[in-house]
């Protein structure tokens, strides 16, 4: 009789710590994660919200790795904006690459009113980051167009991603066209992982054809260069608590840093 | 002549025979006496492992090998862990049975694809200033235990358990971040393990 109320209450606090638990971990680099594409959906949310205007207001966050209350309150911080299209997160949301990380980030990134779209960092390949990114959000590099502007996101993550090349020949063909072109970059060209033969094929394709702007993260600093005839601007980490605001009118791109 | 030789011999071979009877008492400490079976819990799918209780059954150790296969959500993982767990209480349910609540942490190295002990050579030194395959995972465990009926011959046992594991990352995680709850960083699993001698 004691006997099968002991097994009894077991059977009861183990049921109980599972349905508080609630979660099992096979391991920290695994990838259990259904295909949601969640870019591709935030991006037709873009489409159909603005498809008319002239002029064009996104805001840009960067880096934010495992800054959970800074996240959190920088998307608070956007909220209370109005005019916005939309909203980017330039790269490195993981700090291991590992899937809790990206599940921690998009819980508090989907609490932003306007769509936003992640694209990949070079933290964000490490372990089966790659993967999980795939799965959550959908391709590393990949573009899409709004109005008269096509917004490119180009993955260029050379160490993480095996030492291997970034797909130039794609971003070529990206950046061709007539379109008013703003390209996204995780890593700015300048850096160390694209120092030499990487640098000069991204300058000479940078050279060749027309952009409006050329936004990075990586490096956890605001900079602002002239280069190619474009301005390229680093956006710092979160952890700094700042956003850019992007106003695009015609050709011109004009930023503004906002402290939150 | 031989006879110094022979009386030498036996001379040397003195040291040499204590050695090896300490040699047998340490491998008889040394040797596991417990095996373990774990479904998740950071270590993979399924992970085994051997190991052997110290200090009355209060504290145990163990050398586990995990394995997560390609074909479960696209991703291959090995890990090979160093655990200890310490009693924090124990109570008798029945004669032959007791509950156990332990604590325990884990070192657990991952083999998996890109992860680094030591990033490759193309990187410049301390670009990434932690390793990023080995994790000390800390947990909390309760356990029960049932001993054989020929125990006392035999001193052997079973012993269901579970326990919430997480990982030292997450920990600094959650103590960085408010908004990070508590139960966001806890994982869940379960085992088996057969006390043999």
């Amino acid at each position: 009789m004691f006997w099968n109320k002991s097994i009894q209450k077991v059977i009861i606090y183990c049921s109980m710590v599972v349905s508080i638990g609630g979660c099992i971990s096979y391991n920290l680099y695994d990838a259990d994660i259904s295909s949601s594409n969640l870019n591709n959906k935030n991006i037709s949310r873009i489409s159909s919200n603005i498809f008319t205007k002239d002029t064009l207001n996104f805001v840009i966050i960067a880096d934010t790795h495992n800054n959970y209350d800074d996240l959190k309150d920088a998307i608070r911080s956007i909220n209370q904006l109005t005019d916005l299209s939309f909203v980017i997160c330039c790269g490195d949301v993981t700090l291991l690459g590992a899937e809790d990380e990206f599940k921690w980030y998009w819980d508090l990134a989907k609490k932003s009113k306007f769509p936003i779209i992640t694209m990949i960092g070079n933290h964000d390949y490490l372990g089966s980051g790659k993967l999980v990114f795939n799965r959550l959000f959908g391709l590393t590099s990949f573009s899409f167009q709004v109005g008269e502007y096509k917004f490119v996101f180009f993955d260029n993550t050379v160490w993480e991603n095996n030492n291997t090349s970034p797909d130039f020949y794609w971003l070529n063909e990206q950046l061709s066209g007539d379109k008013n072109k703003v390209l996204f970059a995780h890593i700015p060209i300048w850096s160390d992982q694209m120092e030499g033969k990487y640098e000069q094929r991204f300058d000479s394709i940078l050279n060749n054809n027309i952009l409006t702007s050329v936004f990075y993260g990586h490096e956890h600093s605001n900079k602002d260069v002239m280069r190619n005839n474009i301005t390229h601007y680093v956006i710092g980490n979160i952890a700094d608590r700042q956003f850019a605001i992007v106003k695009l009118i015609g050709s011109t791109a004009s930023l503004k840093r906002i402290s939150f | 002549m031989w006879n110094k030789i022979l009386s030498i011999l036996i001379i040397l071979s003195g040291p040499l025979s204590l050695n090896a009877e300490k040699l047998s008492m340490f491998s008889k400490n040394a040797l596991p006496t417990i095996f373990l079976m774990q479904y998740a819990g950071n270590m993979g799918l399924i992970s085994i492992g051997l190991g052997r209780e110290f200090n009355r059954n209060k504290i145990e150790t163990f050398l586990i090998y995990g394995v997560l296969p390609n074909q479960v959500n696209g991703v291959g993982a090995q890990t090979l862990s160093l655990k200890a767990t310490g009693r924090i209480t124990q109570s008798l349910i029945s004669r032959d049975c007791n509950l156990k609540i332990y604590t325990g942490i884990a070192v657990i190295s991952n083999f998996t694809n890109n992860v680094h002990l030591n990033f490759p050579d193309y990187y410049p030194s301390s670009y990434y200033d932690f390793p990023t395959s080995l994790h000390a995972a800390p947990s909390i465990g309760a356990s029960i235990t049932w001993k054989q009926r020929d125990y006392i011959q035999t001193n052997s046992s079973y012993t269901l358990f579970a326990e919430f594991s997480t990982i030292d990352y997450y920990l600094i995680n959650l103590l960085n971040n408010k908004s990070m709850k508590f139960p966001d960083i806890w994982n869940l699993s379960f085992g088996v393990s057969w006390k043999f001698r």
